[in-house]
């Protein structure tokens, strides 16, 4: 089984486009996962049935008893997320700053303080046409994602072991979602754009990328819009020996598909060409894995 | 005055309203710009300076195998297995610890001892008389975020008005960067993307009590999707970006629109004025 | 001497699950006695960090011997430091069958 996940450092690259025109292109067997759970948008451009959904536990919260609580404050000096809040002459875990760690339950003097487990998301089940996909969605206020993109990953092994290929919808950022998102992967799509924002997060990316020895390839979208940085970008991935599937010129073809909930590829354009050509290679590069 | 910038999708052009924003706000009072996407910080690129930089650290365990008794205590408390007791010797996994000081208090024989470890930096820049440049930046394959944007809210926390660019997303960063702040602007596109991601963004909003204000981003004169959003939720929408290949293409050239056009300069102005009015509650 | 393996269910005749730390269970075999007995990892739901915690558990249960499909690299690290063998074995086996495999093998090496 190989495991590609689409991934961008920047938001807002065009990496959800792309993994949904790479489900619907590519020709194997597949399972589909949105790995980026604070914004779970695949679904939006799948337009999948949904199955069923399971309750998602983050990790236990501290919860104060009332009834116990005498009022010491000890607690709130030992929380260093900021998590325990005084009403009244009582005190109170606020939930969505309380990271599960336990150390206030040390401290209480009352026994007053326990950790409880909480429901912090969804796990969602659906089936596309390009194939079973599973997303996430967080209880507002929630964090945890990291541990969510790990179980998302989980569910799909355990309900799909004998696909061929599992791809993953990255979350963006360098941060714990995105560890998640590529530990045990072989190889990554980099979807960039030729900005100055994009270009100092690919680069952050691509460091990261290499410590997990993740195979990276590249896709520069909009690559019209700044030519000059454009070809900085492909002479710094050549000098990495990141192989470039694609370039995507800029479209407004591709906004209209989107707002209208058309898959891109479906139109006539010159993104949706450069799209079909970058799956083609995408593809080559797979079989030779 | 904490104002924050932010928006559910990631590249719907959030750091384009901030480093206006704080631009042109800073032509007539004191302004400090702070940078809390700290995993990709990128108001830097419209303000190129030499920042002074400051490490930022948080406290973790070491351990003192002379006195340590291998009874197991620390293991058995971390809930995030950070800490790993065998029969002579403890392991530590930094990656996995939240410094959440809990080990040293279950030790019975002092055996922990609190040491500073980097996760990232906080460099500031004074730009001019009036503007200031706060960035986080968390190192590279650091997963301690939060522990970098508290250290720039802290740092920030006194001056008159900031404006803050938020992370993308909606989980722990996004928290710890709008956690009591004034007002929250969220910069939306018209698409169905946009709409769900300002929905779940304003969902989290309300759970944290924090007023929110809604900007649209490449409008092409129909945002009915966001409008009727807006409405329902009776949300004010402070301004439209048209969508626009001259804009798109200064903006990723590191070019700041209303420095260079005096009437992109008057837009960004009269949507600071409406921004600065909604957080002192005069509307 | 105790040999662990990590079991999808709670009866030896269960196959081997294929992670380490998040395993539902533990099987313990002792070769002196010949007796097996199958405890839930309690840690197995954790958030994060849950391979050392493993390695914790089974050295509070004396383990000398993991036989094992894969370990992530925390794990690999905390099992290496704590002196236990590792025994890489594919887990489309039973539990059982597992623990059979390598004691047929190692009473041949010696």
């Amino acid at each position: 089984m190989i495991q590609v996940a689409v991934v961008s450092g920047k938001g807002g690259t065009g990496k959800t486009i792309l993994t949904a025109s790479f489900a619907c292109l590519l020709p194997q067997d597949k399972v589909l996962i949105d790995a980026d759970v604070d914004a779970a948008n695949l679904s939006l451009l799948l337009n999948p049935e949904d199955i069923h959904s399971d309750e998602f536990r983050g990790m236990d919260g501290a919860v104060i008893d009332a009834n116990l609580c005498s009022g010491c404050g000890l607690c709130q000096e030992a929380c260093v997320y900021g998590a325990i809040r005084k009403t009244g002459d009582r005190y109170e875990v606020v939930p969505y700053r309380c990271e599960g760690c336990g150390t206030c339950t040390l401290v209480c003097p009352e026994d007053a303080v326990s950790m409880q487990p909480r429901i912090t998301g969804k796990i969602h089940y659906a089936k596309s046409s390009a194939g079973p996909l599973l997303y996430g969605s967080l209880t507002p206020g929630s964090g945890n994602s990291g541990l969510l993109v790990h179980r998302l990953r989980q569910e799909a092994g355990l309900r799909h072991p004998d696909v061929f290929l599992t791809l993953i919808d990255g979350p963006p950022g360098i941060g714990c979602p995105l560890i998640s998102t590529i530990t045990g992967i072989q190889a990554a799509v980099l979807v960039t754009e030729p900005s100055k924002s994009a270009q100092s997060d690919l680069s952050r990316l691509i460091t990261l990328c290499r410590s997990f020895h993740v195979t990276m390839f590249l896709v520069v979208n909009r690559y019209d819009v700044n030519l000059d940085i454009t070809q900085e970008i492909v002479r710094m991935a050549d000098e990495m020996k990141i192989h470039v599937l694609g370039k995507i010129p800029y479209d407004i073809l591709v906004l209209h598909a989107t707002r209208n909930g058309i898959p891109v590829i479906q139109s006539e354009g010159p993104a949706s060409k450069a799209i079909h050509e970058i799956a083609k290679n995408l593809n080559d590069e797979l079989e030779k894995v | 005055m904490q104002i924050v910038i932010a928006s559910g999708k990631g590249g719907t052009g959030k750091t384009t309203v901030a480093s206006n924003l704080g631009f042109v706000l800073s032509l007539k009072q004191k302004i400090t710009l702070a940078d809390c996407d700290v995993e990709e910080p990128n108001l830097g690129i419209f303000f190129p300076c030499s920042p002074e930089c400051r490490d930022i650290h948080v406290i973790i365990p070491q351990v003192l195998e002379d006195q340590c008794l291998h009874c197991g205590a620390c293991g058995e408390f971390c809930r995030f297995g950070a800490l790993t007791v065998l029969k002579d010797k403890v392991l530590f996994f930094p990656q996995l610890c939240h410094s959440c000081g809990g080990c040293f208090r279950v030790c019975p024989a002092e055996a922990l001892e609190k040491v500073p470890a980097l996760v990232g930096e906080v460099q500031t820049c004074h730009l001019t008389d009036s503007l200031t440049l706060v960035t986080g930046r968390l190192k590279e394959g650091d997963v301690r975020t939060t522990a970098v944007i508290g250290a720039v809210r802290e740092q920030v926390k006194d001056e008159p008005v900031v404006i803050i660019d938020a992370p993308p997303g909606t989980a722990c960063p996004f928290i710890e960067t709008v956690d009591d702040a004034l007002l929250c602007v969220l910069v939306t596109e018209p698409t169905p993307f946009g709409l769900h991601d300002l929905s779940v963004a304003v969902d989290v909003l309300q759970v944290l009590k924090v007023p929110v204000a809604v900007v649209i981003n490449r409008s092409d004169g129909n945002d009915s999707i966001i409008e009727g959003y807006c409405s329902e939720h009776s949300l004010p929408i402070l301004m439209k970006i048209p969508l626009d290949f001259t804009l798109l293409k200064k903006q990723n050239a590191g070019f700041l629109i209303s420095r260079e056009d005096p009437e992109w300069s008057l837009r960004f102005s009269e949507l600071g004025d409406k921004i600065l009015a909604h957080a002192r509650g005069d509307v | 001497m105790i040999v662990s393996i990590p079991s999808s269910g709670p009866t030896v005749d269960s196959q081997m699950d294929d992670r380490f730390g998040r395993a539902p269970y533990f099987a313990f075999f002792d070769t002196e006695t010949g007796s097996s007995r199958i405890e839930a990892n309690p840690h197995a739901g954790g958030s994060g960090g849950v391979g050392p915690m493993a390695v914790q558990f089974l050295v509070k249960n004396d383990v000398k011997v993991l036989i094992a499909p894969r370990l992530g690299g925390n794990a690999d690290g905390a099992l290496k430091a704590s002196g236990i063998t590792i025994i890489m074995q594919n887990p489309d086996v039973t539990v059982e069958a597992a623990y059979s495999a390598w004691k047929k093998n190692s009473e041949n090496s010696s």
